[in-house]
């Protein structure tokens, strides 16, 4: 769900477990970049992401999903997280995750817009009494 | 006259003069805070948390003065967009949150011998032919092609003027650009390999977003004579560029605001209302490494708007078969929005001893505005003052305007930047639902060229306050005052 915030893009992505809430985040994430429904899950790639709390392993994990379209123009359909630690070790949260998509093609994919930066305004994630909710913001 | 107080968004404002508010000092802020705005523009940011954030900012340590937001003023990353503070360069802090993502994106104003009757039949060939040569939107690379590393540093080190060299405009065009488009402290050892790799492709690319290139005609003139001195007559075809670093200056911003947020606080012991406000001391190693990296990706950025300029001298040259003497198209200036830079500037606290001291002014969406007379323009704007480029909408209008003694006195020589959204990207494709937007362009008596119906959609006329009343503020103020208003007649966007 987008929520209305002038200039940047905030989202409110909610689900059933924590994991699940990532798995969509990085969803809303390339829908902001394209149509999802014209990717095709054509190749994969890993991500993985660290951070001392969940709040923070979440943006540094978004921010590795965005990094696959900067470095090298790949827009993800689905994302599939496959490990998930919130404690262990230096780091206290880790994560890996497989996203499935293609190279973005602007003659198949229409241009949406480009995303400067995940950011921590107003970043959010919380247990709900059914599920997980986030809320995140792109800055445009 | 009576002072009037008014309570926005929980933040109270006191009257100051006919379209200037105080936000008095209370809790941590360490000055005050000041906006810009007519009462009606006010009571519009009740939902908006921009008045809030210009309070945030009066916390950063070493602010001086005072925390001033511009009548566009927004809600932005930490600072408001639209926001301008100094800071002490011994004791003070630097914020990237308070130069934004896009470092430097900025304007330029290119003037021309054409007159609206030469082009108007011709618009749409010009629209379509700078669409098919200025790569836009998502992902897109740069008219100047994919470069090397090596080729990216000379221009992070060198500014604009690398650039120029390989030719891609002419040795004059630096002159028109604040600073020359050379910023002596930049570094590209400061920069990470990623955001350069970033760069690489994006070289003479407008990006997306706000973003846009305009083709435009001179519709009013408001000062003969400060016009005279700009290059600008009633009926003269301009246009408009307004673009920035590009992946490049989004990365530094990142890199630095993920290394700032945990040490500003666990190694400095700086503490903010706003973990976005995230700052370290201007001196640290930290901040002087962000410091060379916002410098090199400032020159990146001029040299974007570079590359884009000479593309755009091309096709109108192209399409319309003529030289470029006929052209004409100069600069009249380049400016940037999203900057921080050392200037010298008289305190309050010192109005009476007259003393300059150097301070470091964060402008994030604001416009450098400088009077007449300042050393740091060029000889033949030294009479007028600097010319303060404010683009609007893509429907409506842009302005022109000049510095003054008064932005000197008041707004450590800032003025407002554009027009500022009033409704999100969301809100206004949902204003859209139904509408053909090009029929609405079209009774805009604008061509316009774009990616795709979402951009047009999300940038519409309605999403943004009428650039003619946020500029209107700065010269009832005096801080900024008009010279001429620019009509879009056609535009392509990302």
């Amino acid at each position: 769900m987008e929520l209305p915030h002038t200039g940047d893009m905030q989202y409110r992505v909610t689900g059933a477990t924590e994991r699940k809430v990532f798995e969509d985040a990085a969803r809303a994430l390339f829908s902001t970049i394209t149509d999802l429904k014209t990717i095709e899950p054509k190749e994969e790639r890993r991500i993985e992401a660290f951070g001392q709390v969940d709040k923070e392993l979440f943006i540094n994990f978004l921010r590795k999903a965005l990094d696959l379209f900067n470095d090298d123009g790949f827009v993800a359909r689905d994302c599939r997280v496959t490990t998930f630690a919130i404690n262990g070790g230096d780091w206290l949260c880790s994560l890996q995750a497989t996203l499935s998509g293609e190279r973005f093609d602007s003659k198949k994919h229409p241009y949406r817009t480009e995303i400067k930066a995940v950011t921590y305004h107003g970043t959010e994630l919380k247990e709900m009494k059914q599920g997980w909710e986030a809320t995140f913001t792109l800055d445009l | 006259m009576q002072k009037t107080e008014l309570t926005v968004g929980g933040v109270r404002l006191v009257q100051r003069t006919a379209n200037s508010w105080e936000i008095p000092k209370e809790g941590g802020m360490r000055v005050p805070g000041r906006v810009y705005a007519s009462r009606k523009m006010l009571e519009e940011l009740e939902h908006d948390r921009a008045l809030e954030q210009v309070k945030n900012v009066a916390y950063l340590p070493g602010i001086l003065d005072v925390s001033l937001g511009m009548p566009d003023i927004h809600w932005g990353y930490g600072f408001p967009i639209g926001g301008v503070a100094a800071t002490d360069i011994e004791t003070g802090v630097i914020s990237p949150g308070g130069v934004g993502y896009d470092i430097n994106c900025g304007v330029r104003l290119l003037r021309s011998n054409l007159r609206l009757e030469d082009v108007k039949p011709k618009v749409r060939d010009l629209v379509v032919a700078l669409f098919a040569m200025i790569p836009t939107g998502v992902g897109s690379e740069g008219a100047a092609g994919t470069l090397s590393i090596e080729e990216v540093d000379r221009i992070l080190n060198g500014g604009v003027g690398v650039i120029i060299r390989k030719g891609f405009g002419t040795p004059e065009d630096q002159e028109w650009i604040e600073q020359q488009g050379f910023l002596s402290w930049a570094d590209a050892s400061a920069v990470s390999d990623k955001a350069k790799q970033r760069g690489s492709k994006q070289l003479g690319s407008l990006g997306s977003g706000n973003h846009f290139l305009e083709i435009q005609v001179v519709e009013e003139i408001f000062d003969e004579e400060a016009a005279r001195v700009f290059g600008l007559a009633k009926g003269m075809i301009t246009v408009l560029i307004h673009s920035g670093s590009r992946g490049l200056g989004y990365q530094v911003c990142d890199d630095a605001v993920h290394a700032f947020t945990t040490i500003g606080k666990t190694k400095y012991g700086i503490e903010l209302p706003d973990p976005e406000l995230c700052s370290v001391p201007l001196h640290s190693p930290e901040g002087q490494q962000y410091w060379a990296a916002m410098a090199a990706a400032a020159h990146f950025a001029w040299s974007n708007r570079q590359v884009m300029t000479h593309v755009a001298r091309q096709v109108f040259r192209e399409t319309l078969r003529i030289s470029d003497r006929t052209l004409g198209m100069d600069l009249v200036y380049d400016v940037c929005h999203n900057i921080a830079k050392k200037e010298e500037h008289v305190l309050h606290a010192e109005r009476g001893a007259k003393r300059r001291v150097e301070v470091c002014v964060h402008r994030k969406g604001a416009t450098r505005a400088f009077p007449p007379g300042h050393p740091d323009l060029p000889e033949v704007y030294r009479e007028t003052g600097q010319p303060v480029l404010i683009p609007g909408d893509m429907g409506r209008a842009s302005y022109v305007l000049k510095g003054t003694q008064k932005a000197m006195e008041e707004t450590f020589g800032s003025c407002c930047h554009g027009a500022g959204r009033v409704m999100s990207r969301h809100a206004s494709m949902r204003a859209c639902k139904g509408k053909n937007l090009r029929d609405e362009m079209d009774r805009f008596g604008v061509e316009i060229r774009a990616h795709g119906y979402r951009t047009i959609a999300e940038e519409m006329p309605h999403a943004y306050k009428d650039v003619s009343e946020v500029v209107q503020v700065m010269h009832d103020e005096g801080i900024s005052l008009k010279v001429a208003k620019l009509r879009p007649l056609g535009v392509i966007k990302g």
